[in-house]
């Protein structure tokens, strides 16, 4: 990726959590919000319009699963890298978020490392939360 | 309150703590975090902040508990096996017991206040072997035999005299919470040779 911040659009439906990571992402000059909506239906309208570079999808949002958004993208836009977040630890569920084409499974909470997991991503690589059991790297 | 609006609210107020508390305390740990990385030369700031750090995360495993005690999610599907299974998920992170779950085909158990019912027992069961039974493995089976749903409870643990056990190890109120249903519980165990306990319901009928 080169020097202009790394677009980043944000799918969470808890309000507090999305201002949240919008907020973090400001606080860094390495990436910047492209959008940030609570739902896939607005993700897909704004990736259209504001072409991000990676997307973070919670992996679940209210009734419908993120993966199915993270799978969609990994089909029909593999340019853009997805990162899925989360409040659980099993590895099951990291492996799920992998195998629908997720660069990423960062758990909720630990600012450090959604900024470190996010920035491997964005070097191509991929990235699972330590606290998840025994997760693949 | 009846056993369906009970179990109503308890998932109602389990969905609260799990997408609402949760997600604000998650939301309090990050900023934290920011905060400290901005003010990361100011050591007694980053003392008070790593308390603040560790009580949000306690805060956030409390959550986790009575989230999962009010309402597995699993227990919302039909099939008795899916929060089993799950059941089996959540007593090995939080107990350190490792549960084999075997069941081979599915356990539809339409009647959620039976399926309720059913899951708290081998919770209990459950329990059970963390407390009393010295070993860190069970096994939990699901079964049919002679127009009965079974589901069996195993380990190979110290083992105890049932008939003055029952009630210490809290199974006469679970004997009462499977009569209405035709259910029975059957304990086999003695000293040192393990315990099975085996829950017998009629096989649900699948129209009810």
């Amino acid at each position: 990726m080169n020097r202009s911040p790394v677009r980043v659009g944000i799918v969470e439906d808890h309000p507090l959590f999305r201002e949240t990571i919008a907020s973090l992402l400001a606080t860094t000059s390495a990436f910047e919000v492209a959008f940030d909506v609570d739902s896939t239906s607005g993700a897909r309208e704004r990736i259209e319009e504001d072409q991000p570079h990676l997307v973070v999808v919670d992996l679940w949002l209210q009734d419908e699963s993120g993966l199915d958004l993270v799978a969609e993208l990994d089909r029909l836009r593999p340019e853009i890298r997805c990162v899925v977040i989360s409040g659980h630890r099993r590895e099951a569920y990291a492996e799920q978020a992998l195998a629908a084409g997720a660069r990423g499974y960062i758990l909720k909470g630990d600012s450090a490392e959604f900024l470190a997991g996010l920035r491997r991503v964005v070097d191509g690589g991929t990235f699972v939360s330590d606290a998840v059991r025994g997760a693949a790297r | 309150m009846s056993g369906r609006s009970e179990q109503h609210e308890r998932s109602r107020i389990a969905r609260v703590l799990h997408d609402d508390l949760q997600q604000r305390l998650y939301s309090l740990q990050m900023k934290v975090g920011m905060l400290r990385s901005q003010h990361d030369d100011d050591d007694e700031l980053g003392a008070h902040l790593t308390e603040i750090e560790q009580r949000l995360r306690e805060s956030i495993d409390l959550t986790r508990t009575l989230t999962s005690e009010l309402s597995p999610p699993a227990l919302e599907r039909e099939d008795v096996g899916d929060a089993i299974g799950w059941l089996a998920t959540q007593m090995s992170e939080m107990h350190a017991l490792g549960v084999d779950v075997r069941a081979r085909g599915s356990f539809p158990v339409p009647r959620e206040d039976l399926r309720v019912t059913l899951v708290e027992i081998v919770r209990e069961l459950l329990f059970n072997v963390v407390k009393h039974a010295g070993v860190d493995r069970a096994t939990v089976a699901l079964g049919r035999r002679d127009g009965r749903l079974r589901i069996t409870v195993t380990d190979h643990g110290r083992g105890f005299v049932p008939e003055t056990a029952v009630r210490s190890h809290g199974l006469s109120n679970a004997i009462d919470r499977l009569a209405p249903f035709g259910g029975r519980l059957d304990i086999v165990s003695a000293p040192d040779r393990g315990t099975s306990a085996e829950v017998t319901v009629p096989e649900p009928d699948r129209s009810a």
